[in-house]
């Protein structure tokens, strides 16, 4: 068929570019050609690649979500799209909640993901031994990294990095936890200073904040007001435009004014 | 409330590709007066939704969905076609009970409900010569299960589940495609990943004539019609396609209802296989998609890349981040 262009907006794509496309929607099925330069490519979330069976030779990059088609600087594809749940992902640092605390060797802890509950040793928090560990109780907020197991290993969580040090890891406490849309975390975690909607906030209102990839916030500013404050904020920013956020910055930051 | 788009075909299947390049022929309403009879009426309540102008849809009758409408569900819609209204709502992947848990991949389950439940709509319905409703409800659920099960890459998620709940809320005649579509609709916003595209689309056969997408009256003229000549085909033929290779799309799903006469049959699987009803309805998803991520064709590359720039300092993992798979 002789279209082209735009009018063939939902029709499968084939030998797209993955440089070209940036930014742009791809939609299930849509199939990229293999760069030509033998530089290595990575695929994140959203891009999978199709080997032809006999020869076992890389065929085609598919994508399988609706998303935008992202880079980041290392030659690294993915897509970009809004999501509610979270899918575990090794080395991801989660925030997590203890739920059941059991005599035996571990805290199972709910991620707010598909498993239902983590497991968290009660050894693996920084210079714990068998005699001296922290007494967490049931209710209490962890911030935890994911650990490095195979494919479809039970979940489970360490407060401490490869080197022996927590690093940030560990128990939270006090302050206020809430969840906000999985997507709306890339917002808050990004370290482009100009983007990174905390550092605005932080410059309003000075707080301890520990954003947990699964999607889950925790807050702690100076008194309980302003915990609230700043909990509402990022509820409401997380259903807003991203143009809109200048504008709740200001009007939040008049608030902040009359309360404190 | 009449049809929005239709074909004859009086003469053969070589008239029939002439016909198709011209405007559709429709003998009650045109597509315009039928958008803006639902613009007017109850559709502007909306605030926000994402419609596509009445002159992209050719074929079916015009589309209008709006994303995201439930807090709890990872995925939700509420989707038109025509005045044909259903909700769909998606968990998933989401923990199932043990008894549905499967080993190798996600179980799917397609929960249906109905405007009108209980025994005094089925008494009506059984007076009115019709099926069982509740064995349609069942029917429904199992068409849209065999879809997803194919659609669906249920090996990356083993002993998950997909929940899938469809809501009807009016219904003015092909009510199952519009199941699929918001189905689909539902899954591409949450996030969910699909082998393809697919989506649905019903033809109601009467005579010699095919109607894309019949409203409720048109039904219900070919239903009366429904075995009284033995050599005239008097059905509805409802296809689910992709759109996949190339232009000529895949069938995943036929099902039939009444009686069509090969010839007929004919017509309808080159009308459906010339790609153009898909095309319709997949830009339709491709459109509410792209209105959800706030993206359009103009705002351009450079924009974008000054977000993605990220310095590798404290933050080392986020959501967007995580890398399952190495290529050359």
């Amino acid at each position: 068929m002789e279209e082209s262009g735009s009018s063939s907006i939902g029709m499968k794509r084939t030998n797209l570019d993955l440089n070209d496309e940036l930014g742009k929607l791809v939609m299930p099925g849509d199939e990229f050609c293999i760069p030509d330069d033998s530089s290595k490519v990575i695929l994140g979330p959203g891009l999978r690649s199709v080997i032809d069976k006999p020869s076992g030779e890389l065929k085609t990059i598919v994508g399988c979500k609706a998303g935008l088609l992202r880079k980041a600087k290392p030659n690294t594809f993915f897509l970009e799209m809004k999501t509610r749940s979270y899918q575990s992902f090794k080395k991801d640092d989660v925030l997590g909640i203890i739920k059941q605390k059991s005599k035996g060797e571990h805290y199972s802890i709910d991620v707010a993901c598909r498993e239902l509950r983590a497991q968290l040793s009660k050894n693996a928090f920084e210079g714990a031994t068998k005699r001296y560990r922290p007494d967490l109780q049931v209710g209490d907020c962890i911030y935890g990294k994911v650990m490095d197991f195979p494919k479809d290993y039970p979940l489970e969580l360490t407060c401490v990095q490869p080197s022996g040090k927590a690093c940030g890891l560990g128990s939270l406490n006090g302050g206020h936890i809430f969840h906000v849309p999985v997507h709306f975390v890339r917002a808050l975690r990004t370290a482009n200073p100009k983007d990174n909607l905390l550092q605005k906030i932080g410059k309003i209102v000075p707080c301890e904040t520990a954003v947990g990839a699964n999607g889950l916030v925790w807050i702690k500013a100076s008194n309980a007001v302003l915990t609230i404050l700043v909990s509402q904020l990022l509820q409401t920013l997380s259903k807003a435009n991203p143009e809109e956020y200048g504008t709740y910055l200001n009007k939040f930051n008049s608030t902040v004014r009359t309360v404190v | 409330m009449e049809s929005a788009a239709s074909e004859k075909h009086e003469e053969g299947e070589e008239e029939q590709q002439q016909d198709e390049d011209e405007t559709p022929y429709c003998p009650f309403f045109s597509n315009s007066e039928l958008f803006a009879f639902m613009t007017k009426e109850r559709f502007l309540r909306e605030e926000e939704i994402a419609g596509v102008d009445e002159s992209s849809f050719q074929f079916v009758r015009p589309m209008r969905a709006k994303l995201s409408i439930l807090e709890n569900p990872h995925g939700s819609v509420r989707f038109w076609q025509g005045l044909t209204c259903v909700i769909a709502a998606v968990y998933g992947p989401s923990d199932v009970r043990m008894s549905k848990e499967l080993p190798h991949r996600a179980a799917v389950d397609v929960l249906f409900r109905p405007k009108v439940t209980g025994s005094g709509n089925m008494s009506a319905m059984l007076a009115a010569g019709l099926m069982d409703p509740l064995m349609e409800e069942r029917a429904i659920e199992q068409t849209v299960v065999g879809i997803l099960e194919s659609v669906i890459h249920l090996e990356d998620h083993v002993q998950a589940g997909f929940n899938v709940i469809l809501h009807e809320i009016e219904n003015d005649g092909c009510l199952v495609s519009a199941c699929v579509n918001a189905t689909v609709l539902a899954l591409l916003s949450a996030g969910c990943s699909l082998r393809n595209v697919v989506c649905a689309v019903t033809l109601g056969v009467s005579g010699d004539s095919v109607v894309v997408d019949p409203c409720a009256k048109q039904i219900q003229d070919i239903q009366k019609s429904m075995g009284k000549d033995a050599c005239k085909s008097n059905g509805l033929l409802t296809f689910v396609l992709t759109n996949s290779h190339g232009f000529v799309p895949q069938i995943l799903h036929v099902s039939c209802k009444g009686r069509v006469l090969p010839s007929e049959l004919k017509t309808c699987y080159k009308l459906v296989c010339s790609g153009k009803i898909v095309q319709e309805v997949v830009r339709f998803f491709y459109l509410c998609i792209s209105k959800d991520l706030k993206y359009s064709e103009g705002n351009g590359v450079e924009k974008i890349e000054e977000q993605v720039e990220m310095e590798p300092g404290e933050v080392e993992s986020s959501s967007g981040d995580e890398v399952d798979e190495d290529g050359e």
